[in-house]
């Protein structure tokens, strides 16, 4: 039994290393962040002036590089953090408990219906915060009209009701988001939703940012504590029943988590696509499927990746490129490409 | 313990399946239902592991009725090795066995060493511990199906409920299991399971049940109720059931159905 004991260590300790190569690798990508862009910061005084920021003392360098620190770079870094962390989170677990490869954090309409949300913000011309905080309520109140509807449809198989109902009305808010650009002043309000649906961190301050935080961890933390009985819930709901488990209740649990979380990060990026159904494939491919190690793999690597993008997209052109078109020029091929490799798509 | 079903009337919220069906499942027996493609089983077995309502009647283990039963309380009692087994993810042997620990897992823990534990001795009273690392959607049928027994024996149960175990195995991997059907039975688990092959209950079965159009038309020792007469009732072809000595030199039956 020591034997048996010491090899499955063994190869969990193998997988664990991989998460901390993956936050290695994070904080490397963290600190180049904070160095390129319109205004180039070297290492030295990156450091210099983080440390004198931490001993609260002052330092000689121009005060200019503090403003771009800390004020423009800081927000965004960890906007994208954050909001890649969130989507990869939300993907994992929509991915584990649907049992298909194509779920992901759009797929209960909650990208529609938080869109519809900031585009109607946009049009009554409210104030940014009241924008993101439109999106969220509307994301979140369109998961919950998916699931009044998947509730009020018997007699099918609910995960594929709820799929489908998600679709309806995800559809159902893209048209209200078309009607709304049609009736959009073409000169002032057109061009912000289209930036706005097309997704970017430029505009995210850190208040907007501390807020998104929270209600992002408070989703995440569900997903943590119940890591293990993800597991069984991806097995179906007749074998997770029969080992055992509250379904329907831990179902809505789950949902519940990953829609705040989704609602929360929308709600300040605009709409990022690919993320949440890229990231949480490659995480399985390094770590298994085994969720206590799935959920922070994607975390790490969906922070990354949208990291390593935005850098991408402030700096390639002399204008900034939307994060989602980004996403989705190396998401599709990606995708592709992992379809083809393995024989059954996500094995 | 003593599973006893009453009256029971199961199937579908639109479509019932069977009616009236009363059966005591003694313990330490091996009942296995053997019945036509449709005729129940699967959804019988699904109702007594609660997964389906009991439409009328009731199921009771030990005299208690286990309508009102929490999931996990089911689980502690009933394990369920399923037919089908659609494997999505790629999880190890290992994992999944460990799944079997669930209804003794904390809402927020995870497996601890003792779980650990308790699913290496599953694989190893299957003989399968050497599969521990491999992929589950790599492995193939048998290994799969011998996976499912270790992981509801890890479950610690009384009363295992297995539907057809052997289906889709080739003749070796349908000796491995229908073995480890044998040696779980022996070490006093109650085994409720379903066949296609009227042989396998001769070779496990201590009694059998004929299941059609969701009702009992037989039960009992396998020598006395597998007949000609009851399999021509049962599947509606000529099948003769014929007696051998074994090598072992006691007494065995078979059936050998008549080609034209």
């Amino acid at each position: 039994m020591t034997n048996h004991t010491h090899t499955v260590h063994r190869k969990q300790n193998a997988l664990n290393s991989r998460i901390g190569i993956s936050l290695a690798l994070l904080v490397v990508l963290v600190v180049v962040s904070f160095m390129v862009g319109k205004f180039d910061v070297s290492l030295r005084d990156l450091i210099t002036v983080l440390w004198a920021r931490v001993r609260g003392a002052s330092h000689d360098l121009p005060p200019v590089i503090d403003t771009v620190i800390f004020q423009i770079r800081m927000p965004r870094v960890a906007a994208a953090l954050v909001v890649g962390a969130a989507l990869s989170a939300a993907g994992a677990t929509y991915q584990s408990l649907f049992r298909n490869p194509l779920a992901s954090p759009d797929i209960l309409g909650v990208s529609a219906g938080a869109g519809l949300g900031a585009v109607l913000g946009i049009a009554l011309a409210l104030p940014v915060g009241a924008i993101q905080m439109m999106s969220f309520v509307f994301g979140l109140a369109t998961v919950f009209a998916v699931y009044l509807i998947s509730r009020a449809v018997r007699g099918h198989d609910p995960i594929l009701v709820l799929v489908l109902a998600g679709v309806v009305i995800g559809a159902l808010a893209g048209s209200c988001i078309s009607l709304l650009k049609y009736l959009a002043d073409p000169y002032d309000e057109l061009p912000a939703i289209t930036f706005w649906l097309l997704g970017s961190l430029n505009a995210v301050s850190r208040e907007e940012m501390l807020v998104t935080l929270i209600v992002v961890v408070v989703g995440i933390i569900p997903l943590v504590l119940l890591r293990w009985r993800m597991n069984i819930m991806s097995l179906g709901d007749e074998e997770a029943r029969a080992l055992g488990v509250h379904t329907g209740r831990m179902q809505m649990l789950f949902i519940g988590a990953a829609t705040l979380i989704t609602a929360a990060a929308v709600s300040i990026s605009g709409v990022i696509g690919w993320v949440g159904l890229m990231i949480p494939h490659i995480a399985r491919l390094l770590v298994g499927p085994d969720f206590s190690r799935l959920l922070p793999m994607s975390m790490l690597l969906g922070a990354a990746y949208l990291l390593c993008i935005d850098d991408i997209a402030r700096t390639f052109a002399e204008i900034e490129i939307p994060l989602g078109i980004l996403t989705a020029l190396l998401g599709a091929p990606f995708f592709l490409w992992l379809l083809a490799r393995s024989k059954r798509g996500w094995r | 313990m003593t599973l006893a079903v009453q009256q029971l009337a199961f199937g579908y919220p639109d479509h019932r399946v069977g009616d009236d069906l009363c059966l005591t499942i003694n313990p330490g027996e091996v009942l296995c239902f053997l019945g036509p493609n449709g005729c129940g089983k699967t959804t019988l077995f699904k109702t007594m592991l609660r997964l389906l309502t009991a439409q009328d009647g009731n199921i009771t283990i030990d005299g208690e009725d286990i309508s009102r039963w929490p999931q996990q309380r089911i689980a502690q009692t009933l394990s369920y090795v399923p037919q089908q087994h659609d494997a999505y993810f790629p999880f190890t042997v290992m994992e999944v066995v460990l799944m079997g620990r669930n209804a003794y897992i904390g809402l927020f823990a995870s497996p601890s060493h003792r779980d650990h534990d308790i699913a290496w001795q599953a694989l190893e009273n299957l003989k399968i511990e050497h599969l521990s690392d491999a992929v589950y959607t790599h492995i193939s049928g048998g290994e799969r199906q011998l996976t499912l027994i270790a992981r509801a024996l890890a479950q610690q149960t009384k009363l295992v409920i297995m539907d057809e175990p052997t289906a889709n195995l080739d003749f070796g991997n349908q000796v491995l299991v229908l073995n480890a059907i044998q040696r779980l039975a022996r070490s006093g688990i109650t085994i409720i399971m379903s066949s296609h092959d009227p042989d396998h209950a001769f070779h496990v079965a201590s009694r059998v049940a004929l299941l059609k159009d969701g009702r009992l038309t037989g039960l009992g020792k396998p020598e006395e109720v597998i007949t000609q007469e009851s399999l021509r009732e049962l599947y509606g072809v000529e099948v003769g059931v014929v007696e051998f000595d074994t090598d072992a030199g006691h007494a065995a039956k078979l059936c050998v159905p008549q080609i034209d």
